[in-house]
Parts: C-alpha cells; structure tokens; sequence
C-alpha cells in the first residue's frame, strides 16, 4: 500500500518505460505488467491509470489505435517521437531522484 | 491457468452492467468494457466455478469506491481539452493570417464611409435611423441565427463526441458581440468611426467563432464516425 503512495509520483514514467519496452500495450496489460515485473508488490488502479493515459495522450506523448480483440474494441497506446525524448528524460531523473533518496537513506555508505 | 475468452452473449451481459452503473454512451462504454472484460476473464480463468455474476461484480469492485467513474471523468477532461485544443488552434491560425486582417480592414473602411454616405443621401430605414448602421444589426442577427441553424448537430451525429465538443465554452466572442458603443448624436463622426471599429471587430470575433467551431464539430464527427466504424468490426 505505501508503495502505491512513491509509485503514484513516477506513474508517468513507469508507463512510458513500458511503452519503450514493449511497443504498444492496452489498459489492462498495463497494469498486469507492473503487477509481474514488481511481483505484485505494485498495483497500479484504473482510477490513476486512465487519467494519466489520457493525459499523455493529450500532451502529445501518447498515440491510440483501435482494434477489435475478442469481440470488442480494444486501445492501444503508443509513445510518440516526443514520447520517446521525453522517456529518455523522465527515465533519467527518476533515476537522479532515486540516488538521491538513497544517499539520504544510506549516509554512510555514500560518504565512503 | 487457461485463458477464458468471453462469448459475444457474456460480453453483451457485461455491456448491460455497465448500462445499469449509469454509464450510457457507447464510446463510455467501449472504454471501460475492454479493461472490464479482461478483469472478469482472469477471474473465470482462476476459478472456472465462479459464475459470470459474481465475477463481474468481484471485478468492478476492483475499479475502487468510484468504479468506472474515474474512467469516465478522465474520458470527459481528455475528449474536452482536445477539441478546446482544436478550436484555440484555428483561432491563432486566423488570427495570423494577413488576409483576414486586409478583410477587417477594409470592412471597417467600408462601414465608415458608407455611413457617412446614408447620412449625406438621407438614406433611411423604415424608422428613420441610418441605413448603413440598421443593415449592420441585421446583418449580425442574421449571421447569428446562421451560427445557431448551420452548427447545430443533427439527431444522429448527437453523440458523445459532439456531446462534448458543444460543451466548450466560447462565451468571450459572444460577449464581444453584446456590447454595443454608446450612441452620441452630437458627435456623427466619432459615432460612425466606433460603428466601423465594432462592425470590423464583430466580424472578427464571428468569423473566428464560426470557422473554429466548425472545425471542432467536424471533428467530434470524424471521431464518432471513426468509432461507428470500429463498433460494426467488432459487431461482425
């Protein structure tokens, strides 16, 4: 549950960084592949998912295509060009922010 | 663990769910019935005893206290901002563009001199005001009820899309249409020069409105025909 609290702050990226890995993915398999990657410590809601990828759509990041899988309309999300760039950029200062909270979190060892 | 497709017949039940939580629009419910779907087949695909009921109840449940709301909300915000995007685009781009400031322009001139001329000719309207200057409100009245006749959606392009797009608000350009420059009959030709100066400015705020308004609205169209087009693939 407190996981969710950091997670909710690096949402964006965490589906950006999917969408770099895997091409293209739908709602729910998104959810399914933080679900696996983190070993269900993470769970992402629909309530934060769609805002946040209908967000990065209307910023430009993210395109749709529909298709129909088992009988019913399925969206795929994809990154952009920008998308793409601003992946790169979001990815690295997550990273930044982690080291961070690591050298806080660790004084010692990152003192030497 | 098997994986469970749903039947055309489960899929229609799971639709009805979604109908009776309130949420009406096709494209609403295309939204939610896929992440739905997929929800109520890894239930069914866990335990193959549990009956479809059970499973879709257990899986909106998991969607959190809103349920699809959020879906829906975020759906709402997304679909508006993109079609205020569309709409404030066309309106820079004309804004920008030089021939429709040579158009004001030379409305403006237009208006100011032709009142000038009534005023000399004595051409008058039927209550005896300047002719010119009556011939403008009629003409923005016309103009205005046109708006309303050539815009306003037909019963079967009313969907969600259109829904959406009619709910931005263009209020500042019909408030600039409102307010009329006071009359002074002792100063004709201040008066006539603020008239050409509103006509030339109406002119813009409607031209603006108009075009980026069609814009957005043939758009919301394209969508939902796009989404008309996909929803008979998936019927077939």
């Amino acid at each position: 549950m407190e996981q969710n609290q950091v997670v909710k702050g690096s949402l964006t990226t965490i589906i950006m960084k999917l969408l770099e890995d895997n091409g293209r993915m739908y709602g729910y398999e998104i959810t399914k592949a933080v679900k696996e990657a983190t070993g269900n410590r993470m769970n992402i809601t629909e309530a934060a998912l769609y805002p946040a990828l209908h967000k990065l759509v209307a910023d430009g990041m993210l395109v749709t295509t529909t298709e129909t899988v088992d009988g019913r309309m399925r969206k795929y999300y994809m990154l952009t060009k920008k998308g793409k760039k601003e992946t790169v950029s979001k990815i690295q200062a997550l990273k930044e922010a982690m080291e961070s909270i690591h050298m806080i979190l660790n004084p010692k060892l990152s003192n030497g | 663990m098997d994986k469970i497709t749903l039947t055309p017949e489960q899929l229609k039940e799971l639709k009805f769910f979604i109908y009776a939580r309130g949420f009406r629009e096709p494209e609403v419910q295309a939204e939610i019935l896929d992440h739905f779907a997929c929800k109520v087949e890894e239930k069914l695909a866990k335990e193959p005893k549990l009956d479809l009921n059970t499973a879709m109840r257990e899986a909106h449940a998991e969607f959190g206290y809103s349920g699809f709301l959020s879906i829906k909300a975020s759906l709402d915000l997304s679909t508006r901002r993109k079609y205020k995007h569309i709409y404030w685009q066309e309106v820079k781009r004309i804004l920008l563009s030089p021939l429709f400031l040579i158009l004001i322009l030379v409305l403006g001139y237009g208006v100011y001199e032709g009142s000038i001329w009534a005023d000399v000719h004595k051409v008058y309207d039927l209550l005896g005001g300047n002719f010119v200057r009556s011939s403008i409100w009629l003409l923005m009245l016309l103009a205005l009820i046109g708006k309303f006749i050539t815009l306003k959606p037909s019963k079967k392009s009313n969907s969600y899309y259109m829904k959406m797009a009619n709910s931005i608000n263009t209020m500042p350009f019909i408030i600039l249409w409102i307010v009329f420059p006071p009359t002074n009959p002792s100063k004709p030709e201040r008066e006539m020069i603020l008239r050409a100066v509103f006509f030339a400015f109406f002119v813009i705020c409607f031209t603006i409105d108009y075009i980026a308004s069609y814009k957005m609205l043939r758009m919301a169209e394209q969508d939902y025909k796009e989404f008309e087009e996909q929803q008979q693939q998936s019927l077939l």
